[in-house]
């Protein structure tokens, strides 16, 4: 039990390694939130009338709204007037190639290991790098111009490409799906957009990267992945932020569209501050993820690594609607201190022979509370829908929670749906198995936790699965309930 | 006793009713701000359950007739009200006065009680009844409940019933649900399980309009045991919503859930199992199982399994599953020659009889046994 403890005790003073800050010359909206503020913002990045109108209908809409209480997620009332909406590094205009790009800024891309420049053309990977409210550099465009890829900034996109932005914008997470989504569909200040062409595989991964970095802003960002017919793409997500006292807002907007026999595979990898060991500070991560296979034989696959934010709400959801379309599901979130994660998935099978698959690995350590929330819902239209779900989570320490709310609503006579949950800790016996082979108590832990979630880790990008693993085994070194 | 003005019956909008508009049901129904009048003496008798041995107790229309001069059964009019009770709890306080008391002392030879709510009359037949019972150290008892609506109209019973097992204490119970086809049942059911204590529930619902089961089991002392079973097996259609909390509050202990539903027709069955998992409660074992077969298009399953744990050396699962019959298992028997309703039935029947395997009472199990059969040779 001794050394139970001094482990616990360990894991608990583990620090967030990108807590520092950078000083960058930024401007800002003022504080606070109103249609000045939206129109602000709209103006700011130049935006036709349209998208003004939208944003307008989307605030009017958040207005009448309240923010969702049903989560089991606990955190004083946010003063959405307190928030400042936009914060923009100062530089010029758009910049055409990286060097005219800040060197800071680059500079706290390197630090955080997400090198801007070419040099990470052997690793193949293009990124967009959003800091604060703004893309401020994405790599590899012209090679995935060639292929007809487009990835570029939102902003971008809404210039060169209004027709696919107008097309598609909303149309998987209308403004008024819930609290945050219209919060962000009023204030959205960029993010990334794609569109894979018909018939194109995408040679690279795509990869956005957030970071926030100025104080007291909230970061409002929206991403809109579009797939032509026949098409295939990877794309990964990263997050951090600097460690502060007060808690910041991150709500963002993720939509993706699978076409007619395209694949999707959507990879996060979240690890935005966490507050200290005391439950101060840290990010609130409000975050609406949705994907619609609109056509037959489409494919969207989420895969996610939370180990990051104060509270994490989110649910990256599949709406399985054209025939013989696929659903995946795999998660890892883990939570410590006092860290409090509801996260889980929505599978709503519409067409006809749909299927899902939900992998969900949960893992509570400190005085956190990690809780499972899915939806598995099969309409009366979908014959041989199958489903099958799995949530394990495991505890460590006597002082978390670990909580699973799993519903499943069957309307259809052939489906076969399917669901199990266990809880556990890890044993004391695999502990001393590996413990009898040399290894101590802290790699052996390591070993275990990363087996239990290797059916997740296993479906993530080789590059990222690096980072995944060094990042659970960090979080959760040597805890051994 | 015009306080029910005052409750507010929970509505869709309320999430532990979201799939279950009984309060909308009732009000276009019912008048729930009173009671059927007790009518002129009833027929009961044919309707009773072919037992024997067994002691009997009969509300009519939620009053005790018969079964008061058993020793250990008590009538009181002393209502007490608690804080915290669910809407049709307040009701069923609101509109009742009598709570009937029933304590198994220490000492007493194993038995079994069948306890019958007969709803009869014209119009508006609501009844409350309300128990309270408590099995003392050491018995060993089996308390069987069926409701008889022998109503001209639809009925509504919503009946209360706390129960608290004292230690060593071994108690199963058993609810029968095959009431008409316009009845209306809402059971609060509340068990505090001591330790070493042993509880088994069984609940079979095989027709009525619409069911509502809240059951909970409070695991107050270490060691005890709770198994909880459930069969649904619902056609035309009836809607039948089973809640269940086991509360793990003191260490060492066992839950155990298995329930499962079969669904014909436009049948609709909702089940929320929660478990939860105290601090203190180290060393728990809870398990909990839902299984469904859906024989129609048109029938709904809403299943909601939900495990709250903040103790970390348990071993806790839980599944669920909604399917369909094994074609390979039905094209087994129907090469062997088997018609395809007997195959049907044969494997419904093999789905179905696993929920009562534990139920030990040779009487009351063939009376089970019997209803069941003759409910899944109808669905088949």
């Amino acid at each position: 039990m001794a050394s139970d403890q001094r482990i616990l005790d360990d894991l608990t003073s583990k620090e967030y390694e990108h807590g520092w800050s950078v000083d960058i010359a930024s401007e800002s909206a003022p504080k606070g939130l109103s249609e000045d503020i939206v129109k602000f913002i709209s103006a700011r990045k130049g935006e036709p009338d349209w998208l003004l109108e939208w944003r307008l209908k989307s605030y009017r809409k958040w207005l009448e709204m309240t923010p969702p209480e049903w989560a089991n997620i606990h955190y004083p009332a946010i003063d959405y007037q307190s928030i400042i909406y936009y914060s923009a590094p100062r530089q010029k205009a758009s910049p055409k190639s990286l060097e005219e790009v800040d060197p800071e800024l680059l500079k706290t891309f390197e630090r955080l290991g997400i090198s801007l420049t070419e040099q990470k053309r052997l690793s193949g990977i293009a990124v967009d790098a959003v800091f604060d409210s703004v893309s401020v550099a994405t790599t590899f465009r012209e090679t995935l111009a060639e292929l007809g890829i487009i990835f570029c900034s939102f902003s971008e996109a809404v210039r060169e490409h209004p027709e696919l932005v107008r097309k598609y914008l909303g149309s998987v997470v209308p403004p008024h799906d819930n609290y945050f989504a219209a919060l962000n569909s009023a204030v959205f200040s960029d993010g990334s957009f794609c569109y894979i062409p018909h018939g194109v595989r995408c040679p690279m991964e795509l990869s956005t990267y957030f970071r926030i970095n100025a104080a007291n802003t909230g970061q409002f960002e929206r991403t809109l992945i579009i797939a032509d017919e026949g098409s295939y793409v990877s794309y990964l997500e990263g997050c951090t932020a600097p460690m502060r006292d007060e808690n910041q807002l991150h709500a963002a907007v993720v939509e993706i569209i699978a076409l007619k026999n395209a694949e999707v595979k959507y990879s996060t990898v979240q690890n935005w501050y966490p507050g200290d060991k005391d439950g101060k500070g840290g990010i609130y991560n409000f975050v609406t993820k949705r994907g619609l296979c609109a056509g037959d034989h489409s494919k969207i696959s989420w895969t996610q690594v939370e180990t990051g934010s104060a509270i994490t709400w989110k649910y990256p959801s599949c709406v399985l609607k054209g025939d013989y379309s696929v659903g995946e599901f795999y998660s890892v979130a883990v939570t410590n201190h006092h860290q409090q994660a509801d996260t889980g998935t929505k599978m709503v099978h519409i067409g006809k022979h749909t299927r899902s698959r939900i992998v969900s690995k949960g893992i509570s350590a400190g005085k956190s509370q990690n809780s499972y929330r899915g939806q598995v819902h099969v309409m009366k239209r979908a014959v041989n829908a199958r489903n099958h779900s799995q949530c394990d989570s495991l505890l460590m320490g006597d002082r978390c929670g670990a909580h699973t709310f799993p519903y499943i609503d069957v309307e259809n006579s052939s489906a076969r749906v399917e669901h199990e949950a266990t809880t556990s800790k890890i044993g004391e016996d695999q502990i001393f198995y590996c413990q009898q082979r040399g290894m101590d108590e802290e790699s052996a832990v390591a070993l275990i936790v990363n087996g239990y979630a290797k059916e997740v880790l296993n479906q993530l990008p080789m590059e990222f699965a690096v980072e995944a693993q060094k990042l659970l085994a960090l979080t959760l070194e040597g805890s051994v309930g | 006793m015009n306080t029910q003005e005052a409750i507010e019956l929970p509505d869709s909008k309320t999430e532990s009713y979201r799939f279950t508009p009984i309060a909308r049901e009732l009000a276009r129904l019912f008048d729930l701000t009173t009671t059927a009048e007790s009518t002129a003496p009833i027929e009961y008798q044919p309707h009773l359950l072919p037992l024997t041995g067994v002691h009997n107790l009969v509300f009519i229309n939620g009053k005790l007739t018969e079964g008061k001069s058993l020793p250990w059964v008590k009538v009181s009019d002393d209502v007490h009200t608690e804080n915290g009770l669910d809407a049709f709890a307040k009701l069923n306080y609101s509109q009742q006065e009598e709570t009937v008391s029933i304590s198994i002392p220490q000492g007493t030879a194993p038995g079994v009680l069948c306890i019958y709510y007969v709803l009869t009359g014209k119009a508006n037949v609501i009844a409350h009844p309300r128990i309270a019972l408590s099995a003392g150290p050491d018995t060993e008892w089996l308390i069987l409940e069926k409701a008889i609506s022998l109503a001209n109209s639809p009925t509504f019973l919503n009946r209360q019933c706390t129960v608290s097992l004292a230690p060593y204490a071994r108690l199963s119970w058993v609810q029968i649900q095959s009431d008409r086809a316009d009845s209306f049942q809402v059971n609060n059911t509340e068990f505090r399980v001591a330790e070493k204590a042993k509880f088994n529930s069984y609940t079979l619902s095989t027709s009525g309009a619409m069911i509502r089961n809240n059951l909970s089991v409070r695991i107050v002392g270490s060691e005890a045991e709770a198994h909880l079973f459930g069969l649904y097996a619902l056609s035309g259609k009836t809607h039948v919503d089973n809640h269940t909390v086991a509360d793990h509050e003191q260490p060492n202990a066992l839950s155990n859930e298995l329930y499962k539903g079969i669904l014909a027709d436009q049948s609709k069955a909702v089940f929320n199992g929660k478990i939860f998992v105290r601090q203190l409660a180290q060393k728990t074992n809870a398990f909990q199982s839902n299984r469904n077969i859906i024989l129609s298009d048109a029938a709904t399953i809403h299943t909601k399994p939900q495990l709250e744990i903040w103790a970390d050396d348990v071993k806790c699962s839980h599944g669920c599953t909604a399917g369909q019959l094994d074609d390979e298992a039905m094209f087994y028997l129907r090469s062997r020659g088997i018609s395809e309703g007997k195959a049907k039935s044969l494997l419904l029947h093999a789905f179905a009889t696993e929920v009562f395997e534990s139920l030990s009472h040779q009487g009351i199990r063939s009376v089970v046994d019997e209803i069941l059969e003759g409910r899944l040779n109808t669905i088949a």
